[in-house]
């Protein structure tokens, strides 16, 4: 995949969720891995200091190391992240990729600007897998980052309550509704 | 009082010697600095002139990648061809926010990576796959 292509993140995603027939939310990491990724090791590891996931393809096979230091919601998050290098990255195609990082920071805006594409499609890949925009879609129906008090006020619960629901750290729950966000304003969602 | 070597072990030495040395790829000279000895040293010995000592075998047996007693070996086996260094890993690594992506991070990935070694990895696989095995509960019958 030479760019950074949203419509076939969410295919790939949801396709691998059908496959492996996971009920979430929250959508199980393990599951996922065991059924449609049994060759692939998944284990935790004192990674050195600031990482937060490692994946290593090569003669040994293929391993993701998740950081054992962090927070269980932190490592499903690093799981998944890790198998989108894996499937985007490190065995797939990655021509294009400087195309893809300009393509990147014109579509994500500045704050993602300084981001590499891989890193940012892992980022997305991860997020499909486990914090669909299909469910975010139906589940928010109140405003996204409001700017009154009282408002932001009842966002941010709601942001809460949703980072338990999906079992996903808040700060990568927030990354995803400001992926929705974007998605809407762009009119670019896909209906099943 | 020194015991004279036989000439015949004289020249395996020296023929066995000049084999290794040349299928280590090392000239005269490269063997000489290896073993920090001198060129004409090298020469005397491959030369049968001069048996080197014991110490000075064991040094080049381990230059050269042989054991001692293939010096004086009758037809030491050709040195097996070592097999091709598989192709390196490569790896992608999540950073947390603020953290400088720089060669001392890489470096500190690849130590990280090769501190891990394959039978680890192998075996840590193995237990995995063992308690999927087990967690695989076989369908019960169902009741009339």
């Amino acid at each position: 995949m030479p760019l950074l292509d949203m419509a076939e993140i969410i295919r790939t995603a949801r396709e691998l969720r059908d496959r492996a027939a996971l009920p979430g939310p929250p959508y199980s990491a393990r599951d996922l891995m065991v059924t449609c990724f049994p060759d692939v090791l998944v284990t935790g590891a004192q990674l050195p200091t600031g990482l937060t996931e490692l994946v290593e393809a090569g003669p040994r096979g293929k391993v993701i190391f998740y950081n054992r230091k962090s927070h269980p919601s932190t490592h499903r998050v690093g799981i998944i992240h890790g198998l989108g290098h894996l499937l985007f990255d490190l065995v797939g195609d990655i021509v294009g990729t400087e195309a893809a990082n300009k393509r990147c920071a014109l579509s994500f805006g500045p704050h993602q600007a300084s981001q590499p594409a891989a890193e940012r499609r892992a980022d997305l890949f991860a997020g499909e897998i486990l914090v669909p925009l299909e469910d975010l879609d139906k589940m928010i129906t109140i405003e996204l980052f409001p700017t009154d008090k009282i408002e932001r006020q009842h966002f941010d619960d709601t942001v809460d309550n949703l980072a338990s629901k999906f079992n996903v750290p808040v700060g990568f729950l927030r990354f995803r509704l400001w992926d929705l966000l974007q998605f809407r304003r762009s009119n670019f969602f896909i209906k099943p | 009082m020194s015991r004279k070597t036989d000439p015949s072990t004289l020249r395996r030495v020296a023929a066995n010697f000049a084999r290794f040395r040349a299928e280590s790829g090392l000239t005269q000279q490269q063997a000489a600095d290896a073993a920090d000895m001198s060129l004409s040293a090298i020469f005397k010995i491959e030369q049968a002139l001069n048996m080197p000592s014991s110490v000075t075998l064991a040094k080049f047996a381990k230059i050269f990648r042989r054991d001692v007693w293939e010096f004086q070996a009758e037809n030491p086996a050709a040195r097996p061809i070592p097999a091709p260094r598989p192709e390196p890993s490569v790896w992608a690594a999540k950073v947390k926010p603020g953290v400088e992506v720089d060669d001392d991070l890489q470096r500190r990935v690849e130590e990280f990576l090769a501190d891990i070694s394959d039978e680890q990895l192998e075996r840590i696989r193995k237990r995995k796959e063992e308690d999927l095995r087990k967690s695989v509960k076989p369908a019960k019958k169902a009741h009339k």
